[in-house]
This record gives structure tokens, sequence and C-alpha cells, in this order.
């Protein structure tokens, strides 16, 4: 469990209850295989999920921790910190059954979803309340945008790294 | 004598399309060309320039990385190494720029993964292959060559080989 993961499934909570009823928005613990189905948690029946079958279930947003840096700082051997943690946001156009559609008619156009996931995060960018175990925060930033929907015909995928500065007393 | 604040702005940012990088370093104001000039040298310097410097050592850093997740997953990973651009590097009045990328059609699934998916022919894949490999297809193709209407490819595991290299950059440059 990392406190910084579950701190951003939170902050997207209110992302995913404004979705339509018939093209929801399901947050992902990519760490721990954990999916919440609107606000209920649903455990993923096989970690090796495949996902063309959940992208046809609704659109995913999916956050996983990836790495910290530590500088030591001061007399009292505090440290620095720098957390990153990878976002993803996944959707397969509405013709493949998925919930992508750029007039809205019968999907969520990806532009928009990608927008109000950006704008949940940011929305909290200075002292952001993800620590614990004496990590605190004084600011997020994102990173490494990358619109990968190109690549793929019918998927719609964009992924950043939410990079939190702080500062970990031990 | 008046103390002066110079401000640098430092931007490095992820390409996709190939996969790669571009760094930007701007001194916007300076209290005199020289000055500016001179702060740019040494971001040159300490950024592209010296021998072992950090735009090097994070591209040194992601083959690194890669080579690990080709070893972990068995994939030749040489290719999309040697399908390295170099680094590209321009200075104007202002500024320096340098991007750098992989061009081999691979690098970007590898960094960020593929799912499962399916190729079809059009209309049939034709695999020429090993019938010691692969039985099951010799079987039904005895002359090792294979027709088939489309195959099932399972998808890549993410890798990030790129983007956790810039985001040690980003670090490095914050501390220097």
């Amino acid at each position: 469990m990392t406190s910084e993961v579950d701190w951003l499934l939170d902050e997207l909570a209110a992302v995913a209850s404004a979705q339509p009823a018939d093209h929801p928005l399901y947050r992902v613990d990519r760490d721990n295989a954990l999916t919440y189905e609107s606000d209920a948690l649903v455990a993923n029946a096989s970690p090796t999920r495949s996902r063309s079958v959940e992208l046809s279930d609704a659109n995913v947003v999916s956050v996983s921790y990836q790495e910290q840096d530590n500088t030591a700082i001061g007399t009292e051997f505090d440290y620095e910190i720098e957390r990153i943690v990878s976002v993803r946001i996944e959707g397969v156009h509405e013709s493949e059954f998925g919930h992508v559609d750029k007039t809205g008619a019968a999907g969520v156009p990806f532009e928009t979803l990608v927008n109000d996931i950006r704008d949940a995060i940011l929305a909290e960018r200075t002292f952001p309340a993800a620590g614990a175990n004496g990590r605190s925060y004084t600011e997020l930033l994102t990173a490494n945008e990358a619109r990968v929907s190109s690549e793929h015909t019918d998927e719609y995928r964009h992924d950043f790294d939410v990079v939190f500065g702080g500062f970990e007393t031990l | 004598m008046a103390e002066t604040t110079v401000s640098i702005e430092f931007d490095l940012s992820l390409t996709t399309d190939p996969l790669g990088a571009t760094l930007d370093i701007a001194v916007p104001d300076a209290p005199g060309e020289e000055t500016r000039q001179a702060l740019l040298d040494s971001a040159e310097q300490t950024m592209v320039g010296a021998q072992d410097n950090l735009v090097f050592q994070s591209i040194q850093r992601a083959h690194r990385q890669l080579e690990r997740y080709g070893t972990r997953n068995d994939y030749d990973t040489d290719p999309i190494e040697e399908s390295f651009s170099g680094v590209d590097y321009s200075r104007d009045r202002t500024s320096i720029h340098a991007e750098w990328s992989w061009s081999h059609e691979t690098a970007g699934y590898m960094e960020f993964g593929t799912s499962d998916h399916t190729i079809q022919g059009q209309p049939l894949l034709v695999f020429d292959f090993d019938a010691g490999d692969y039985p099951g297809l010799a079987e039904m193709f005895p002359g090792e060559t294979a027709f088939l209407r489309e195959v099932e490819v399972s998808g890549l595991p993410e890798s990030r080989f790129v983007r956790n290299s810039l985001n040690t950059l980003r670090r490095e440059v914050g501390q220097s």
C-alpha cells in the first residue's frame, strides 16, 4: 500500500462519479490489482487482467507507484524526498464496444476525460495531503506527458507521471 | 555592489514520436550579454559539452535499464539501442536546445507496454518457421511455412526506460 497511490485514487473519486452512468470510469490501483467501481472496491479476479474485457466495461484510470529519491538534509538527518507515481488513462472507441466517443453521444470524449483527471490532480498542486509515515509534501508536478493513442487504432491512452516533492522526517 | 538574480529556465519533455526527449535551457533576462553567454556556456558544458555530461549519463542509464528489461523478458533490445539518433544540439542567443531519440519502431511499445492484441492478415499472414521450435504448427504446415488468417499476440510489459532516465536527469539538474 502506498499512500500516494491511495490519495490520487481518492482525489479522482469526484471525476469518476461525474461520469455518465452508461460510461463509467473505473479507478485501478495497478500495484495491487484493485479496481474501484464507482465507489465500491472490487478486487480483480485475475491480476493478469485481460484489458480488452475491462475497457469494454468502462474507461480506466490506473495509478502505480514508481520510485523514491532521497537527499539527506540538515543536521538531524531528515530527507528531502521525491516520489514518482505513474497515472495512465485508457479507453476504447465506441465502435469497438468501448466508451470513448468524440461526439459524446455513445461515450465520453477522451480529451475531456484527460483534462478532468489532470485538473483534479493539479488542483491539489500545493501541499497535497498524500504523505504517510513521516512523509509530507509541499508540491506536486506532472511530468512526462505522453499521448500514445496514435500508436493504437481503437485504443486511447494517455500517460503521465505525478512527481511529489517534500520531506520525510525520520 | 547590488545583487542581481538571474533565472535559468529549464524544460525537459518526453516526446513519443519518435520516442525521445527534448531539453531547453533559456536565460531570458540577464544583467548583461556577457553574463548570459557565460551562464549558457556553463549550462552547455554540464549538460552536453563535457565528457561524461548529464545528458550522456541519462542516455547510458536508459540503455542499461533497457538491457535489464530485455534480459528479464527475453527480448533482443540491441536494435533499439542502435537506433539511437545521437544528441542534436543547437544554441541561439538566449537559449540552448538539445534533443535525442530512439527511432526504432518498437521503442515506444517497450517504453509504454502493450496490451494483448490480434494481428489480422490482409488476407493472410505468412511465417517461415523451424519445425523443431513449433511442433504444433509443423503438424498443420509440414512445409515449414505457415499461412494464418490472424495471430493473437501477448502484450509487452511496460519498461519506462526513457521516462525513468528523464526523471533522474530532472532531479540531477534540480540539485546542481
